[in-house]
């Protein structure tokens, strides 16, 4: 049967980590699986677990009155859910759900929170490994913002 | 005497009556004859009847943007250039192309009838006609011929006239165009100056040229005579009234889109287009649609344009040069760059037209010795 | 004074009649039209026609045909402006003026024997239509092929019924940048899709189509997945009156869209297309 250990390093996001990095992290984390149309964090909430998606498909969606639920972003295998268990206030600023029965590592914030304090290397090393995502986000949101596809941008 | 000595038989000499006896031989050729002449207090390409129609005893004054003309000298060719080139004798400023029906029920498309004149063009400067080789560039080498332009270029006769002064705003000596015309012409005249009469030193280029040479009243030319024209023609290439240097310049521009120089010109230019209009070798053009008598018919017409025009650029999303800056780098990059990657010439004869017709009088010279040399902003 | 004719049929359209008008989505309407003899150059995927439409005007429009059914002429038109939005109201029946073809293919053959990327944005699926037809076709003569496509919402994905079921749907991906919960696909970027674990970019060559700044993001996004500059196509866009490099109008840096372009290898046009208003 396959570690906890086993299936972080099967994910694209941290497998490069060293083996003692990694081993300190599985520490951290458990299985969790949600089902279809299941909220894996909700705007607001405290940001008290961040997850990897192993299998599924999730969202990070808002609500807007009259338009309903608006997904700007689907996530599946390899990607992150949730970011913002890395600094105060440990808010949520999104909702993410599961739009298909979705398996996901579920880490522990706080107890990970303790393990970089402790270690700043292995808070780096995480550091490392969650801006790239960020910035990704960011350039993705900026793009979307732009609206190029739209009525007054050029396509 | 070897400075009397006779010289070859492309060379001949003629007095004040030999303009008008190539006047009425042109004429009677039925050549249209354009050539300058005063109009309104500019000198311009007009229809000439005769040789007295030219601007004899006048000449101009060029600054950056002001033109004058006055009194002086006693010559038919003492100024240096007028706001008109030969470019609307071949491009004219609009030209119709097509006519659609649709009184039919079904579109039919006729393409015009166009008639092409027989000009004979008289006192052609070395810059303007450098300024037609570059158009046969644009033209004739494109991805289709332009056919109206082709046989108007075919059927006309070129006399051009070298110069034998410099204008204030005169740079055909960097641009290589000129003072004295090398090729391009049938007959070129150098008005000579010295103390003697009124003597014009002709050179004959082509056959066209000779036969037509041959009906007006000349006598033989001496190497002395062609020695007054080449010290004319190097002492007028000393005088230039501007430079541009353009060793490196293509490079320079191109490299330097985003140079803050750009900015500087934009807040003095008012994007009002003179200088395309007014340059000899501008040659954009857009096109519209005439409702003909006829509202079944429209008239496709294809009609000058200029970069500096915001709708020039437009897309579906807007015009892509919105800023005066991106407009005139636009013009300016192109006149002295890429028009070299596009067909292997400068687009610049250094006629000096845009400095001096240039409403807030910005000169070309200076804004290129600009660009991408932040030492010469002082 | 001689009377030449035929100084300037290069302009001339040809008058052509339209046999079908398909509504893609909202303001996109594909019209098929039936080829007039006297147009007898065929069209290759990546070039434009002129579409003239009477009293209103003429604009450059890509092929987006079958380039195997030469016989038909078909372009997918948004009303953007007075002459797209008067062509997209064009009925079965009604007339136009059609000139062209003009301007450079996508180097489809360049691909051959190799991984042929395609990726489109919005309305740049169009121009690119005449790969996939011709690719689907002959699939054999590549070592693979996928095609990314990004667009507004589910509501304005062009060419829908080929995805979904249809014969790019072995190959095609479709990402939006924002939906409601009825869509099961992708939402994000376009860029989102270009990622080593569905590209295999090496010895590939990529098409990329749609809005310049999602052809810039997605060409430098295949090059961070190591691909050459040169082995990237983009579709320039730029106003043309002429289209025989006569009017000037289409001049972005030293090129002429409408002869060196519209189809340009990124190489060529990296540098040019980071200058703001070229």
């Amino acid at each position: 049967m396959r570690t906890l250990t086993d299936l972080i390093v099967e994910q694209g996001l941290l497998k490069e980590l060293d083996p003692s990095k990694i081993e300190t992290i599985s520490g951290c984390g458990k299985n969790a699986v949600f089902e279809a149309g299941a909220y894996i964090q909700k705007e607001g909430d405290p940001a008290d677990h961040f997850y990897l998606v192993r299998a599924g498909k999730a969202s990070l969606e808002t609500f807007i009155p009259g338009r309903g639920n608006v997904i700007f972003k689907t996530l599946s295998e390899g990607d992150l859910v949730g970011v913002s268990w890395l600094v105060p206030p440990y808010r949520s600023s999104f909702d993410a759900r599961a739009l298909e029965e979705c398996r996901a590592i579920e880490f522990d914030a706080n107890c990970l929170r303790q393990h970089c304090e402790a270690d700043h290397d292995l808070g780096y090393a995480l550091l490392m490994k969650f801006v790239p995502v960020i910035l990704d986000r960011m350039r993705s949101a900026r793009l979307q913002i732009l609206d190029v596809y739209g009525p007054d941008g050029d396509g | 005497m070897s400075g009397n000595r006779q010289i070859g038989e492309q060379y001949r000499l003629m007095k004040r009556s030999g303009l008008d006896d190539l006047i009425k031989v042109l004429r009677v050729l039925d050549y249209r004859v354009i050539g300058p002449t005063e109009s309104n207090g500019v000198i311009e390409f007009a229809e000439l009847g005769d040789a007295s129609e030219l601007p004899w005893g006048l000449r101009d004054e060029q600054k950056p943007g002001s033109y004058s003309v006055s009194k002086g000298g006693d010559r038919a060719f003492e100024f240096s250039n007028g706001p008109t080139s030969l470019k609307r004798y071949f491009h004219p400023t609009e030209r119709h192309l097509w006519t659609v029906d649709a009184s039919g029920g079904q579109l039919q498309f006729e393409e015009a009838r166009v008639q092409v004149p027989k000009y004979a063009f008289l006192g052609i400067r070395p810059c303007d006609l450098a300024s037609l080789d570059i158009l046969d560039q644009v033209f004739l080498n494109g991805v289709e011929t332009n056919r109206y332009y082709e046989s108007c270029r075919q059927n006309s006769l070129y006399v051009a006239v070298n110069c034998s002064s410099a204008g204030d705003l005169c740079f055909c000596a960097s641009m290589e165009t000129g003072p004295t015309a090398r090729s391009g012409f049938d007959i070129s005249l150098t008005e000579l100056r010295s103390s003697d009469a009124y003597r014009v030193l002709i050179e004959i280029e082509t056959d066209r040229g000779r036969s037509i040479v041959n009906q007006i009243d000349t006598s033989e030319a001496h190497e002395n005579d062609l020695s007054l024209a080449r010290e004319q023609s190097d002492g007028v290439a000393r005088s230039m009234g501007r430079t541009l240097h353009t060793w490196g310049l293509r490079e320079r521009l191109q490299e330097n889109a985003d140079d803050p120089a750009w900015a500087d010109v934009a807040e003095r230019c008012l994007t009002c287009g003179n200088c395309t209009m007014v340059c000899p070798t501008c040659f954009c053009t857009t096109v519209e649609d005439r409702a003909s008598s006829h509202d079944q018919k429209y008239e496709r017409w294809n009609t000058w344009d200029s970069c500096f025009s915001l709708d020039f650029t437009f897309v579906s999303g807007g015009a892509l040069r919105q800023s005066s800056k991106s407009r005139y780098r636009q013009w300016l990059t192109h006149k002295l760059s890429t028009w070299v990657d596009q067909f292997g010439v400068s687009g610049c004869v250094g006629c000096g037209r845009c400095i001096a017709w240039c409403p807030v009088g910005i000169d070309i010279t200076e804004e290129a010795a600009r660009i991408g040399e932040p030492q010469a902003r002082a | 004074m001689k009377d030449d004719r035929g100084l300037i049929s290069a302009m001339v359209p040809a008058a052509a009649r339209v046999l079908r008008r398909q509504v893609e989505y909202d303001e996109v309407v594909t019209l098929e039209v039936e080829r007039p003899a006297t147009l007898t150059k065929e069209f290759l995927p990546g070039q434009f026609n002129m579409l003239y439409v009477f009293g209103v005007g003429e604009i450059a429009v890509s092929h987006s045909g079958h380039p195997f059914h030469q016989d038909r002429i078909v372009h997918t038109i948004r009303a953007v402006g007075k002459v797209s939005r008067a062509l997209i109201l064009l009925k079965p029946g009604d007339w136009l003026g059609i000139r062209g073809p003009y301007g450079t293919p996508w180097p489809i053959d360049h691909a051959k024997g190799q991984n042929l990327i395609v990726v489109a944005g919005g309305l740049g699926l169009a121009p690119l239509r005449p790969v996939l037809y011709e690719v689907s076709s002959a699939k054999d003569a590549y070592r693979s092929m996928r095609l990314i496509y990004g667009t507004r919402d589910p509501s304005s994905i062009l060419y829908q019924s080929q995805f979904e079921g249809g014969p790019w749907a072995e190959f095609g991906q479709v990402t939006v940048d924002s939906a409601n919960l009825d869509w099961q696909g992708n939402v994000g970027v376009v860029t989102d899709l270009i990622s080593a674990d569905t590209l295999d970019t090496e010895n590939a060559v990529a098409l990329i189509c749609g809005p310049e700044v999602m052809m810039r993001f997605s060409a430098n996004a295949l090059i961070d997945l190591g691909m050459r500059e040169d082995r990237i196509y983009v579709s320039l866009e730029r106003n043309m009156k002429c289209a025989v490099k006569q009017c000037g109008r289409c001049q972005f840096g030293p090129y002429f869209v409408c002869r060196d372009g519209p189809v340009a290898s990124f190489g060529q046009v990296d540098k040019l297309l980071k200058i703001a208003e070229l």
